[in-house]
């Protein structure tokens, strides 16, 4: 039984599933069966998602997909200012893990459209926050303003799937000037230009 | 001689592309006759201003003496010139040093701060090289893409590379400026430029940029861009130029290496009298004095030069700039005001 529990479960929630065994917390344990039973359904409700829309439309269980411009209103807006305050999102946000050196962080938090871990990294627990070269507000946290790189996703905690999107963005965004990049210093030799 | 084959490259092309490459074509002849051809060409579509376009600024932009109050209107804020710019962190280095290493070692970094004042050479656009090197009615139809070929040979400067193109209709031409600087890129590609144009240069982001006042960031990433014969530096340097001046930005430029570039464009389109106020109002008396004699050097004959000329070499910073006044300003009453509170002030 445990074994095909494994294998069904994502090598990352494995580790933590065991991880909890050990503990014999019973909480935990009916958490992460939940956890299971709902990546389970996925596979069968995408064949029937027409089917389930029509009976119960209202309670979606899918993440809310959210515009640009709607998440540019919410970096502005006073929701934002108290829930992160100063600080950048990722300012606040604790990585769980075993012993004293951190491992790369997860490929994904977001699986099928649904949350598939309970500790989403910073860009994927807020579903109002896109990364998006129109963005810069939020771009510009995951930023060094002294030397213009993008910050490492070992220190913002940031998955490797919104870590991609961000250097994507980022360079979009450097491309549109909306964000500056580093510049060398060009030397002109002004006896080339005489013709 | 290496040549790129753009879309495909197969080994049946290179026995074709040997002759190709030497077909009626003596490679080292083109440096000489592209000039030439450059000369007797069409002109670009550059704005019109009149007749200043005709000139060629930039031997009087090289001159010594232009370079020397050009850099002198710069000034050297040493915060502003060694202020913060973006580039890779490393740790600090500490060392222990005598008074007489201290010293040198400021005077070293003072150098080479200097350095970064560099202005861009300020040219007209290049013109479009169009009269065929070699029209071969034979070759035509041999593919349907063009062959671009380039000197790679090592040491070459990449104004003087040849680059030419085989065209589908047999005809073999001059590379034009777009397909060289691309060449260019590929061949001996230079930090800081892109293979293509990005697209901050496009009208809307550009509008957007300077409505921001990120002059500096796009004349910088211009330079590193462009080369400064190109139509698009000149069109996004002087739109820089124009909104600065309209703004009353001057200030923003000071100290950098663009502030040159920004005096001489308006100096050579005759509009510096904002300019000239600005530095007035800001107890710059003696950039007021050289700008007023860059404007002779560059108009010899202007009302102005010819009254600079009959004042006596020792006369005072306030004279000259009374000359400009009377003779070429358009803001006269103004100018006049901001020269009196300088005088009254001293
Ligand atoms: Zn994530």
């Amino acid at each position: 039984m445990a074994a095909s529990l494994r294998s069904l479960l994502q090598p990352h929630i494995a580790s933590t599933f065991l991880q909890q065994i050990g503990y014999g917390n019973q909480l935990t344990w009916c958490r992460n069966l939940v956890l299971t039973k709902r990546l389970l359904q996925d596979d069968a409700a995408s064949i029937e998602v027409e089917a389930d829309d029509e009976e119960s439309g209202a309670t979606s269980p899918k993440r809310q997909v959210v515009d640009v411009g709607t998440s540019i209103r919410y970096l502005d807006s006073k929701a934002f200012q108290e829930g992160y305050g100063d600080k950048p999102v990722w300012f606040h946000y604790r990585r769980n893990f075993k012993g004293q050196i951190a491992p790369k962080t997860r490929k994904t938090c977001v699986r099928s459209g649904e949350l598939a871990t309970s500790s989403p990294c910073p860009v994927c627990r807020d579903e109002y926050l896109v990364l998006d070269a129109k963005n810069t507000k939020l771009l510009e946290q995951f930023i060094s303003p002294f030397s213009g790189e993008i910050l490492d996703s070992q220190k913002t905690g940031l998955c490797q799937k919104q870590q991609k999107t961000l250097e994507l963005e980022v360079m979009r965004a450097q491309d549109e000037g909306r964000i500056e990049k580093q510049l060398p210093f060009r030397t002109y030799n002004y006896d080339d230009y005489k013709s | 001689m290496a040549a790129s084959i753009p879309f495909r490259a197969t080994m049946s092309y290179s026995k074709l592309f040997t002759q190709l490459a030497h077909l009626k074509v003596r490679w080292r002849g083109f440096a000489s006759s592209s000039k030439v051809l450059c000369a007797s060409s069409e002109e670009t579509a550059s704005p019109s201003y009149g007749n200043t376009t005709e000139r060629d600024p930039f031997p009087i932009f090289v001159d010594n003496e232009v370079q020397d109050l050009l850099s002198k209107i710069t000034g050297f804020d040493i915060l502003k010139v060694a202020g913060p710019h973006k580039r890779h962190l490393e740790k600090p280095k500490y060392r222990l040093l005598t008074d007489a290493e201290l010293k040198g070692e400021m005077a070293a970094a003072r150098d080479r701060l200097s350095k970064r004042l560099q202005i861009p050479p300020y040219m007209n656009p290049r013109k479009p090289n169009v009269t065929p090197l070699a029209v071969d009615p034979d070759l035509a139809h041999f593919d349907t893409s063009n062959y671009v070929f380039t000197d790679v040979t090592f040491g070459i400067k990449d104004r003087d590379r040849t680059v030419v193109v085989r065209e589908t209709d047999g005809t073999l031409r001059i590379a034009p400026w777009d397909v060289r600087d691309r060449m260019n890129q590929i061949y001996n590609p230079r930090e800081g430029k892109e293979y293509l144009k990005p697209q901050m240069f496009d009208e809307k982001n550009l509008e957007r940029m300077i409505w921001e006042k990120k002059y500096v960031y796009i004349l910088d990433r211009a330079c590193c861009q462009f080369e400064p014969d190109d139509p698009d530096f000149i069109r996004t340097t002087h739109r820089v130029y124009k909104a600065v001046d309209s703004a009353g930005d001057h200030d923003d430029l000071r100290s950098t290496r663009h502030f040159g570039s920004l005096a001489f464009y308006l100096v050579w389109y005759k509009m510096a009298d904002s300019l000239l106020l600005d530095m007035l109002k800001r107890d710059f008396a003696s950039d007021a004095a050289d700008l007023v004699k860059l404007y002779s050097i560059v108009h010899p004959q202007s009302a102005c030069t010819t009254s600079l000329k009959q004042l006596s070499s020792d006369s005072n910073l306030a004279a000259v700039v009374q000359v400009y006044i009377d003779t070429t300003s358009t803001l006269s009453s103004e100018l006049q005001l901001a020269l009196q509170a300088l005088e009254d002030a001293d």
